[in-house]
């Protein structure tokens, strides 16, 4: 074939031959103002997802005998102005300054956005047995403490595409932190939705946000709650265990569950979804708190490489080696601290470690790269932090 | 602690350029701001399924008999040993709403030419026309790659004339003078959607050569995730001795004298380099990581000649049907309202627009999701910068719905298929999405538009005279080549070898 262009064939040959002059031409002849340096997206992108920032301790409510919440505002004197927005059901997490070590530590925020917008956010937190974070935040923290923060972060939010326009939340204990950031969303009118809450707690005593419960309830009928007791009898409230028959007499025509609570509690709920048949797609979890741990009680050496260095500490075969890196003053960076958000991520350099965790890549399976926030070791092992 | 090269940003390019600078027993480190490498070719969990970020097929990847470049490129690399692959389907599909018409197009050039023909009749001839161009262009344009600014234009002339005469125009300039029937042109150049340019500035050789490379091997892609060939690069890399920092966002240029010498990254640490391979765009390096005081306008006028490239968007379905109770018989679909390109084009530029192109993933690869379960991810873009006028802090998540609601509408309109009732898992990715993760300027995917002289041909053949510092090279979406995954691979190895080049001839340096 013989193509032209132009008429004459020459000016199309010579086009070729000024390809490069004709682009130098371009550009000196363009604009000599200074280069644009902000952008839309990315300010945005940044506004959502911040690197960190800083929230101050503007109230502390007592919820329970063992669960306090924590109002937070923006520490202005430390730059933070607004919080970043989020969906309800995200948590954020709060870096802690203890003995000289700085652990970080996931929290729901359990208020809806309208608390935001006028300028402060809830998280609530429970004792937990043994817990140092907990243990500090409940006993120590105090109006006027400031902590750095990262976030919001998960996926345990409700999507419009998705999810069912009844939402039916099996919620076991300290579970209700997002499910109660979902009820008020409804509440404020922010979702329109229907939600159903089965709450499942020991004693009247250990309902968190019981009151708020009821009132909105009572107020909004597009929300319903449910206690039962599984320690105490009360002429008010049910007794016993979230059974497939009060799950069955709540149901709609569709219906998607909301499941968060300990890990037995997961398992109980999970065989009854199982029983009535309930597909993947109507499930959702939050984080798992706590694993299947082994019942490992053997001691391993695990060689920890970061920044050029080698530190080796000893690690437990039932914690994480997060945890014992935490434990030795190693900082490796963390956000989710239960496997799901891959921020730790670490090459497995050698041996062996147990997760029950799916959210590690195939390809971060195949080339042995680990959570180590959710990885027990099962032998001595090293790893090699993300830097 | 000094260091032959850093390459700031484990892309495609990054990783590519990272390791044949390994491979030759230079000391190089690679810096990655996430946690994670792969930039827009990574991967993410949601609950039983891992999408992969772009679609990541491996074009030029060849066939069974005759391996491709890209092929022969993973095989200088050593990277065949990590993976299998797996030849995609057989064809695809262009869809027009307006008329709700269907065009199925088979892959290899025969059967394609073949195929017009029953959609328009007498398009044979300048189809033959087309595709021998295409070939022209492809073996040109490969010439000039690989002889660089010593290309013999002689020898150019004897034997790719077609090639030269043609290296300045667009694709609609050349299209007008192929004799093809109008609606042969429609569907040959739907492919358009794929650059994220509009046909009246991307320059022909671009588009020919890579539809013809698109048709001639079909598609390949890894028979694991895509991802898995940026966790392979990197594992090649680390076995060769090169070191990778994660979380290690780059904040600062470190000069002396005028010379680039290393990079500050935001946790303060610093890092000392003879060369710096940068992912980043030329625009944040010389408008923010560089230095103000060393800024000048030749820097500036290089960055404002060009435009932006068309930034990205992507909604990951998870869906909990297999494709066959689904019904969807077809790998890939092209979304138009019509074959009016320069109307497409306008409309994209609508928040909600419906232009786009999906894949059903395990119609190309049956392993990719659990079994009983699919894949489908949609894919679009925007020309322009769009979001400031409708998106907010408040909104964005309001706003990432419709725009996955309103795709998804136009997918089963296209596929008479119900896909809506599927949905186990859902994420959408926006240009804050991409702004986020990539860095780049607005979340652009393709890097500087391509666009009159901003085309691969000028690019390439003008490079030298745009290094400002001359120890200083770009690859990614932001290097020469028109940005698109298979590119940056290219991209990556050109880069590492010119350096590599440079700095055997450069007696100043300890090699």
């Amino acid at each position: 074939m013989n193509i032209k262009i132009n008429k004459n064939e020459k000016k199309d040959f010579a086009k070729f031959g000024n390809l490069s002059h004709d682009r130098d031409v371009c550009i000196r002849q363009a604009s000599k103002k200074e280069i644009q340096t902000s952008y839309f997206a990315n300010d945005l992108a940044l506004k959502l997802h911040p690197n960190s920032f800083y929230v101050r301790v503007k109230d502390i409510i007592m919820e329970t005998h063992d669960v306090k919440t924590f109002v937070l505002e923006p520490a202005e004197a430390k730059g933070t102005l607004s919080f970043p927005n989020y969906q309800a059901g995200q948590y954020i997490t709060l870096e802690i300054p203890l003995l000289n070590f700085i652990y970080q530590r996931p929290y729901t925020i359990s208020c809806s956005t309208t608390h935001r917008k006028n300028g402060e956010i809830q998280i609530t937190v429970k004792q937990v047995y043994n817990g140092i974070c907990s243990s500090y935040i409940l006993g120590e923290v105090q109006i006027g403490d400031v902590f750095l923060a990262h976030g919001p972060f998960g996926n345990f939010v409700y999507d419009p595409i998705r999810d069912c326009n009844h939402i039916i939340a099996l919620v076991g204990g300290s579970g209700i932190t997002p499910i109660m950031a979902i009820a008020e969303s409804i509440f404020d009118g922010i979702m329109d939705i229907h939600l159903t809450i089965l709450y499942g707690a020991k004693t009247k005593n250990d309902i968190i946000f019981k009151e708020k419960l009821e009132e909105m309830a009572k107020q909004c009928e597009k929300i319903q709650v449910i206690f039962v007791l599984s320690e105490e009898k009360n002429e008010w409230l049910r007794y016993g265990f979230i059974t497939k028959e009060l799950i069955a007499e709540v149901m709609e025509e569709k219906n998607s569950f909301f499941v968060c609570g300990p890990t037995s509690f997961y398992q109980a709920m999970n065989s009854i979804l199982l029983e009535l048949n309930i597909p993947n797609k109507f499930i959702r979890h939050d984080l798992y708190v706590d694993y299947m741990k082994p019942q490992l009680t053997d001691t391993f050496q695990v060689t920890v490489l970061t920044n050029g260095e080698e530190k080796k500490i000893v690690c437990k075969g039932n914690e994480t080696l997060m945890q014992a890196m935490e434990r030795e003053g190693i900082n490796a960076p963390k956000r989710c601290g239960v496997g799901e958000c891959g921020f730790c991520r670490s090459k497995l350099v050698s041996g062996t470690v147990f997760t029950d965790y799916e959210a590690v890549r195939k390809g971060d399976k195949q080339y042995q790269y680990i959570h180590p926030c959710a990885s027990y070791p099962t032998s001595d092992v090293i790893i090699r932090l993300p830097f | 602690m000094k260091y032959d090269a850093i390459v700031i940003g484990s892309s495609t390019g990054g990783l590519v350029s990272a390791l044949t600078l390994q491979k030759a027993h230079k000391k190089v480190l690679l810096l990655e701001a996430n946690s994670f490498p792969g930039e827009y070719t990574t991967s993410f969990v949601r609950g039983r399924f891992e999408f992969d970020v772009s679609f990541n097929e491996l074009l030029c990847f060849g066939t069974e008999s005759s391996h491709g470049e890209l092929y022969e490129l993973f095989e200088r690399l050593n990277l065949l040993k990590h993976m299998n692959f797996c030849k995609g389907p057989q064809n695809y599909v262009i869809y027009l709403s307006d008329t709700d018409e269907t065009f199925e197009l088979p892959f290899s050039v025969s059967d394609f030419i073949l195929k017009m023909e029953e959609y328009v009749p007498d398009s044979k001839e300048s189809m033959h026309d087309f595709f021998e161009l295409a070939r022209e262009v492809l073996d040109g344009l490969s010439y000039i790659v690989h002889s660089k600014e010593e290309f013999d234009e002689t020898f150019l002339k004897q034997n790719y004339p077609n090639f030269m005469k043609v290296s300045a125009y667009s694709v609609d300039e050349v299209m007008k003078h192929l004799h093809m029937p109008k609606k042969a042109q429609d569907i040959l150049c739907a492919y358009w959607v794929s650059f994220g340019s509009p046909t009246s500035t991307l320059s022909f050789v671009s588009f020919a050569s890579a539809f013809y490379s698109f048709i001639k091997y079909g598609i390949w892609s890894s028979s694991s995730k895509s991802s898995s060939i940026a966790s392979s690069l990197i594992d090649e890399f680390e076995q060769s001795g090169g070191e990778v920092q994660y979380l290690s966002r780059v904040v600062e240029i470190m000069m002396s004298e005028n010379q680039v010498i290393g990079v500050r990254c935001d946790d303060g640490r610093k890092y000392q380099a003879s060369y710096i391979v940068s992912n980043v765009s030329p625009t944040t390096f010389y408008g923010t990581l560089l230095p103000a005081s060393f800024r000048d306008e030749r820097m500036n006028r290089l960055c404002n000649s060009r435009t932006l490239g068309a930034q990205g968007l992507s909604i990951y379905l998870g869906l909990n049907c297999s494709v066959e109770d689904l019904g969807l018989n077809h790998y890939r679909y092209f979304l138009f309202h019509s074959f009016d390109r320069h109307k497409e084009y306008l409309h994209m530029k609508e928040m909600y627009h419906t232009t786009c192109q999906a894949v059903v993933l395990n119609l190309a690869n049956p392993h990719c999701s659990p079994k009983g379960t699919t894949i489908i991810q949609i894919s679009s873009f925007y020309p322009e910068e769009i979001f400031s006028k409708y998106v907010n802090e408040e909104n964005y998540f309001e706003v990432k719905s419709i725009i996955a609601d309103t795709f998804i509408s136009a997918l089963e309109q296209a596929t008479h298929v119900s896909i809506r009732d599927a949905i186990e898992e859902i994420e959408v990715a926006t240009p804050v999405t991409f702004a986020r993760y990539g860095g780049h300027p607005n979340g652009s995917i393709f890097g500087y538009m391509a666009k009159g002289y901003d085309n691969f041909l000028p690019r390439v053949m003008n490079a030298k005279n745009e290094n400002i510092f001359s120890n200083v090279r770009f690859c990614g979406i932001f290097g020469s080549y028109i940005a698109s995954c298979n590119d940056s691979y290219f991209d990556g190895e050109e880069v590492a070898l010119e350096i590599l080049k440079e700095m055997k001839g450069d007696l100043t340096h300890e090699y």
